[in-house]
């Protein structure tokens, strides 16, 4: 019996609770149930012949917990745990006297990924595949991946299984009665990285009963294109006497269960709170029901772990993290500096972009590093999906690889060479790829010879299983100013594909008015033009006010927009700022005097206006001595002397970076101003430790006063400051720390610089820290508040 | 929906016995309308008959080995297991603000705190109407980290709770509770009133903590 061979055959009976029932048979509360069931192999052993008995085409291994993780400590090993309950399994199956096949169970590693939790994608990885080799080494028939509610973990085990095993794999995932996952994500967003990872068979168990799941399932039957299982829980908890009951029973369940095979399920099964009499009466009621065959779903989507984008209105993608043109985002790419980054990021999003592009194309870093580490960061933030945009197909598969949701690929051609090198890895991690009208021959003067490379590209990518809704054409935006028929050849492609190809059509619009004055006229206008001929996605600058005027009116004049209301909503209360008016009306006070008053009212956006109207007559140098740090300093006092809350010094910090980043072009050196080279110091959280508020806030007071921060992040073990102190030879460290439980890594980290004969000195602060844990753990200095840790390293390098 | 007290938040931002300005206040209110907006709160409890000897509180299959634990819950026959989380949207929108805007992270720092606090205190409030039928009360919570409560109990009360899988709250290796603004707690079952509504801050040993409520 071959499970993709019945799954297309015939509606699939799954088996019910282990854990309740196991819990029943005397399991105690906390206890292992996987390790409960080896050691009690008889009552296994019953619960599953009793499913078995009740005519299931499926049971499932007590496995559910049975990974490096949650076994951690435990005396048996994974490869025992598995291949045991697999065993016990398998030998319920051969005595059943029927076909039946044996699923193993893989359940969530009971951590979260990082970047909010602190396991890696790898490590979850490498636990999901142990599981799964030892799965298939003890003859399970399938894999069910179940109870999931991370998308970024369900990926990883369902990578783990399709790399290292050829096992059928169910992916199915717990959502609360609105659809959402307890990590933010929904199911619109978790259908399309299932989708794209290729699996048997998706769904949802656990958390609800199958009446909370009928509007789910609806939902489901909506978007996917994959066969559907459902495995509800028996109805809710109740806790009646200190007991868990829950409040559906046999017939009830097998009622709806016989609604939800109508709506479109091919697998169906119980999970918490089941019994075999449950699914006896379930397979009874549903024994002769017709399956529904599962419909091919033609929407173009992609998804982040929270949203799902569709391209049937308009998609603005950002386009400003991509360095080309862009010395301050160079600069920022080489010297790690993220938040700069991500902050590009967050602006884009504020500023209404849908999907964000990630272009890291710089030959002196190391791109595919990089690339992994900016989508890793963003992708915790934002619930945008991202457009991944590189060449380096080294950089696109790792990229794709830790991708939480399904990506947009930035690009394919029809070059073979490309063509070879990008489908593999859509295949392999799922995605809408965007196909440019050009290959070995370079880009063809006429519309319809750009729709034929088109076509090539979407007959290849069917030969790789990547279906048309997942390919998006962009028929490339030529120069108007080099040639006359540069914009109507562009746009009359668009029209030409969408009307003999039927795909979706992109473009990176600003092209066309290259090498000509007042490119947002050309840029706007353009943009206009093709959405009139049917363009569905524009990778443009959010910001720019232009574009997204010339989106919303016309989403307002298609129709799309109805009644006007977002045209309307938007276009009130955007006024533009008044700051200027204000400073060029009045003649005194004067401007340095403003500047300071910005800084100390935290005041960002006068704070940046003053400084650049500054620098028509003080140098950077002068500006940031003579004003920015005096400013500063009356902050800091009034910190120090309590009348100034920690607040009011955040916001005038922040009016400081702004002042910064507007005088920082006018530096002529390549390096950020005010950040002297001679005071550099290395600021981290340490190893286990993942919050870092407190050493952000220490970071930005200290780069205000012109400190030079490498700023290693949160979790950092003691080896990669000590490497880095030496490697950048770094006199001054900054060690943070919020728990008692992660102060033995401080004083780890600190016996490890001492060791390596290092001259670095150590300031330390956080939560936990107080005087006296810092001088047993050997530090310099302790730092009480922020303004203490700037005082230190002032005196610090000084003398 | 819980709500935000003011005057929790001020605390936290380190103001103890003033007021911040009303630009400040106003940033306040926006920072607590959007932690709302993103808490997913959830809890769970779970009661249990306790047996306390000299130091030891047994609990289910636990033995809670805490001094101070057991004079807590001295004279109750019972006691709660709870958890409870604003969910991880609010560390992500903090993390985000991080990045963008480090004084407005530090104040929706501050009000999910206070959020955390109030929601765990609602869902108390609720746990103990129900026991007040019985002619039960409850005592304050005590969470692990509190006297010799070790943080290494957290494993076991999220793991008896099952609350990975039921509220998506978890621990790192290093004994931190993921989502951030989260609670676990021991609440004591008493058949008496008395010490049952105590200032928190009341409770704990550190007379110095920058946050202490009251005075010190």
């Amino acid at each position: 019996m071959d499970f993709r061979k019945i799954l297309s055959e015939k509606l699939i009976f799954v088996d019910g609770a282990l854990g309740t029932m196991l819990q029943e048979a005397g399991l105690p509360a906390g206890g292992m149930p996987e390790v409960w069931g080896i050691e009690h192999p008889d009552i296994l052993r019953s619960i599953h012949d009793s499913y078995l008995a009740c005519g299931c085409d499926i049971i499932t291994t007590n496995t559910f917990g049975a990974n490096a993780i949650k076994l951690s400590g435990c005396n048996y090993s994974v490869a025992e745990v598995v291949s045991r309950s697999v065993s016990i399994a398998r030998s319920a199956v051969e005595a059943c006297g029927r076909d039946a096949l044996v699923a193993a169970d893989i359940g969530p590693t009971g951590k979260l990924l990082k970047p909010l939790g602190d396991l890696s994608f790898y490590d979850a990885y490498d636990a999901f595949r142990e599981a799964a080799v030892a799965s298939e080494k003890a003859g399970a028939d399938v894999i069910f991946i179940e109870t999931m509610s991370d998308t970024l973990e369900i990926k990883a085990a369902i990578l783990a299984v399709k790399e290292n095993t050829s096992l059928p794999v169910v992916a199915m995932m717990t959502f609360d009665a609105n659809g959402r996952l307890l990590t933010g994500g929904d199911l619109r967003a978790a259908v399309p990285l299932l989708e794209g990872l290729r699996v048997d068979a998706l769904g949802m168990n656990c958390g609800l009963g199958p009446y909370q799941m009928k509007p789910l399932m609806q939902t489901l039957s909506e978007i996917s294109s994959t066969p559907i299982f459902l495995n509800p829980n028996a109805g809710l908890p109740k806790y009646i006497d200190g007991q868990t009951v829950f409040d559906v029973g046999p017939d009830e369940f097998a009622v709806t269960m016989a609604e939800i095979v109508e709506m479109g399920a091919r697998g169906i099964g119980g999970c918490c709170g089941t019994t075999p009499m449950h699914i006896k009466r379930m397979i009874e009621k549903c024994r002769h029901l017709v399956p529904k065959s599962t419909t091919k779903k033609i929407d173009t989507v992609v998804s982040s772990y929270s949203n799902a984008v569709s391209f049937d209105d308009i998609v603005i993608i950002g386009e400003r993290i991509n360095p080309t043109g862009k010395p301050r985002l160079k600069t920022a790419l080489r010297e790690n500096d993220m938040d700069y980054i991500l902050e590009i990021g967050i602006s884009q999003q504020n500023c209404g972009a849908h999907i964000l592009d990630v272009n890291v194309g710089l030959p002196e870093i190391d791109e595919p590093a990089m690339m992994e580490k900016i989508i890793s960061e963003l992708q915790g933030i934002s619930p945008l999906p991202i457009q991944i945009d590189t060449s380096n197909i080294s950089a696109m598969e790792r990229a794709m690889r830790i991708y939480n949701g399904k990506p947009l690929i930035n690009s394919v051609n029809g070059k073979k060479e490309s063509m070879d090198a990008v489908f593999p890895l859509v295949r392999k991690y799922g995605g809408v790829v965007i196909a440019l009208a050009l290959d070995e021959n370079g880009i063809p003067d006429t519309p319809s010879g750009r729709v034929e490379i088109i076509k090539k590209i979407i007959d290849r990518a069917a030969s790789y299983g990547i279906e048309k809704k997942d390919i998006i054409a962009d028929m490339l935006t030529m120069t108007v100013s080099t040639g006359a028929d540069a914009a109507k050849t562009t746009l009359d492609a668009i029209r030409l594909v969408k009307s003999e190809l039927g795909v979706k059509t992109s473009l990176g619009v600003s092209n066309v008015s290259f090498g000509l004055p007042r490119r947002e006229i050309i840029n706007s206008a353009f943009f206009t033009m093709a959405l009139s001929v049917g363009l569905d996605a524009a990778i443009i600058n959010p910001s720019s006010s232009d574009m997204m005027n010339a989106y919303a009116a016309f989403r307002a004049l298609s129709g799309l927009d109805k009644n006007c209301s977002n045209y309307i909503s938007s276009m009130s209360g955007s006024a533009p700022a008044s700051v200027s008016s204000t400073s060029e009306s009045s003649p005194l006070p004067s401007e340095d005097l403003r500047l300071k008053d910005a800084i100390i009212h935290g005041l960002r956006e006068k704070a940046s206006v003053s400084a650049k109207a500054l620098l028509a007559s003080t140098a950077p140098m002068d500006i940031i001595n003579g004003v920015i740090i005096p400013a500063l300093d009356v902050v800091g006092r009034g910190f120090e002397d309590g009348t100034i809350f920690l607040p009011q010094l955040l916001m005038s910090a922040e009016a400081v970076k702004d002042a910064f980043e507007t005088i920082k072009p006018h530096i002529l050196s390549g390096r950020s101003p005010g950040k002297d080279s001679r005071r550099r110091i290395i600021l981290a959280t340490v190893k286990g430790d993942i919050h870092d508020i407190g050493k952000n806030i220490v970071k930005v007071l200290l780069e205000n006063y012109g400190f030079d921060v490498l700023d290693l992040g949160r979790d950092v073990d003691p080896e990669i400051i000590v490497n880095k102190i030496k490697s950048e030879n770094i006199r001054l460290v900054g060690l943070s720390a919020l728990m008692t439980t992660t102060v033995p890594s401080m004083a780890e980290t600190i016996k490890l610089i001492r060791e390596s004969g290092l001259d670095c000195a150590v300031m330390v602060g956080g939560a936990v820290m107080t005087q006296e844990y810092a001088d047993l753990i050997g530090a310099d200095f302790y730092g009480a508040d922020a303004m203490a840790a700037v005082r230190y390293a002032n005196s610090f390098f000084a003398g | 929906m819980f709500a935000i007290p003011e005057r929790e938040v001020f605390r936290y931002l380190g103001y103890r016995d003033t007021s911040p300005s009303e630009d400040i206040v106003k940033i306040i209110n926006e920072c607590a309308s959007v932690i709302k907006n993103e808490a997913n709160a959830k809890s769970l409890s779970r009661i249990f008959d306790i047996v306390i000897n000299e130091g030891t509180v047994l609990l289910g299959g636990l033995i809670l080995k805490s001094k101070s634990l057991a004079k807590h819950v001295k004279g109750c026959e019972k006691a709660i297991l709870f958890a409870s989380t604003l969910g991880i949207q609010v560390d992500r929108i903090i993390a985000r603000f991080e990045h963008a805007d480090m004084s407005r992270a530090l104040i929706l720092n501050a009000c999910a705190a206070a959020a955390i606090e109030s929601f765990s205190d609602d869902e108390c409030k609720i746990l103990s109407e129900k026991l007040v039928h019985e002619g039960l009360y409850l005592k304050p919570r005590f969470s692990p980290g509190y006297g010799d409560l070790s943080l290494s109990y957290q494993k076991d009360i999220l793991s008896i709770l099952e609350a990975q899988k039921k509220i998506g709250l978890s621990l790192t290796d290093s004994l931190m509770l993921i989502p951030a603004k989260s609670v676990t707690a021991v609440i004591g079952v008493s058949a008496s009133r008395n010490d049952c509504s105590i200032d928190k801050c009341a409770l704990c040993d550190k007379t110095d903590c920058a946050f202490r409520s009251g005075g010190v």
